[in-house]
């Protein structure tokens, strides 16, 4: 079944490339696609990496992105801060991206 | 009220419709029974089917209707598709996201909600006044876990819109819920997302708010 599945490392991603099993989720998983993909990860990149999963293991699913804003405002104590910090992280769906390297499935809906 | 623009004609009048029903609740026909009712005033009516509303007998159902297309539009919510329709067959109508669906309602005319829930009977009535102070999203009886799940999805995409809203829960005595309540509700409280309103709250304003019974 493997050989027909895509995979990062020993991980078996889904169809979307997210991990498919997400309990299998460690650190490891996430630095091994940054490193497949060539990203650097800060601190920043695992604090919202880390925020965004243990939200939707609280939840059942991601957070809004004006919830990241208000949550990334506080780890910062900074309260000017937008969304454009996260951007700054992750140019592209920051949250989504998050999702991937986090091990949260792709959300079927659309916020 | 009609509203008049600067050359004189009517402003269009656009209503949209969230059905959270099947073709099999006993209430179904009251959905028809609105939407003959605000074609025949005029409006253009926008259909939403979203959560308990997508089945695979929706589209018979649907299309078994006779409305002119230009005065009523189905749409589908496209999470609801997407769980439903694991074998990815084509839609009969568009699909539409719950976001693009708040947008409307915030332009729209007239909102209607068609859901499982019943206003209650000892909560004041919730007679939309127009004072647009903000939308309101009921949840009554015990609705399954799914149900729950698409409810939320539905009160998120609001609150991501910004939208003023507040969720009734009148069954919730603030301590034990009535119904297994799934964990996503949370979010709404612990991080300010939207007020939860119970049998206690006081002075909560009911007219002022646009319900949607889910």
């Amino acid at each position: 079944m493997r050989m027909n599945e895509p995979f990062v490392g020993d991980w078996t991603l889904d169809e979307h490339g997210h991990l498919k099993d997400p309990t299998q989720w460690t650190r490891a998983f996430g630095q091994a696609v940054a490193d497949h993909e060539g990203i650097t990860l800060t601190d920043d990149h695992w604090w919202l990496i880390e925020w965004v999963r243990a939200y939707w293991l609280r939840y059942g699913n991601p957070p809004l992105m004006r919830t990241v804003v208000q949550a990334v405002r506080d780890h910062k104590a900074n309260p000017n801060l937008g969304s454009a910090v996260l951007y700054g992280w992750f140019s592209d769906h920051p949250i989504r991206e998050a999702c991937r390297l986090g091990g949260v499935p792709k959300p079927d809906w659309c916020l | 009220m009609t509203i008049k623009t600067h050359s004189g004609f009517s402003a269009p009048k656009n209503s949209v419709i969230v059905v959270r029903r099947g073709p099999d609740h006993l209430g179904f026909g009251e959905v028809f029974e609105c939407i003959d009712s605000l074609v025949n005033k005029g409006h253009a009516v926008e259909v939403f089917l979203q959560g308990p509303g997508v089945t695979p007998a929706s589209s018979d159902v649907w299309a078994s209707r006779n409305w002119p297309s230009a005065a009523v539009s189905v749409t589908l919510c496209q999470s609801a598709w997407q769980r439903l329709n694991a074998a990815h067959a084509q839609p009969r109508y568009p699909l539409t996201s719950l976001i693009q669906v708040w947008a409307h309602m915030l332009e729209a005319t007239e909102v209607h909600c068609f859901g499982t829930g019943h206003w209650p009977a000892d909560w004041p009535s919730s007679a939309y006044h127009g004072a647009n102070q903000g939308f309101g999203c009921l949840i009554t009886g015990q609705p399954s876990a799914s149900d729950q799940q698409s409810m939320i999805e539905c009160v998120l995409a609001g609150v991501s819109l910004e939208v003023d809203l507040v969720v009734a829960c009148p069954d919730w005595d603030g301590q034990r819920s009535p119904m297994e309540w799934v964990s996503g509700w949370d979010q709404l409280i612990e991080h300010g997302l939207a007020s939860v309103i119970t049998k206690h709250t006081q002075d909560a304003k009911f007219s002022e708010r646009c319900w949607l019974v889910l």
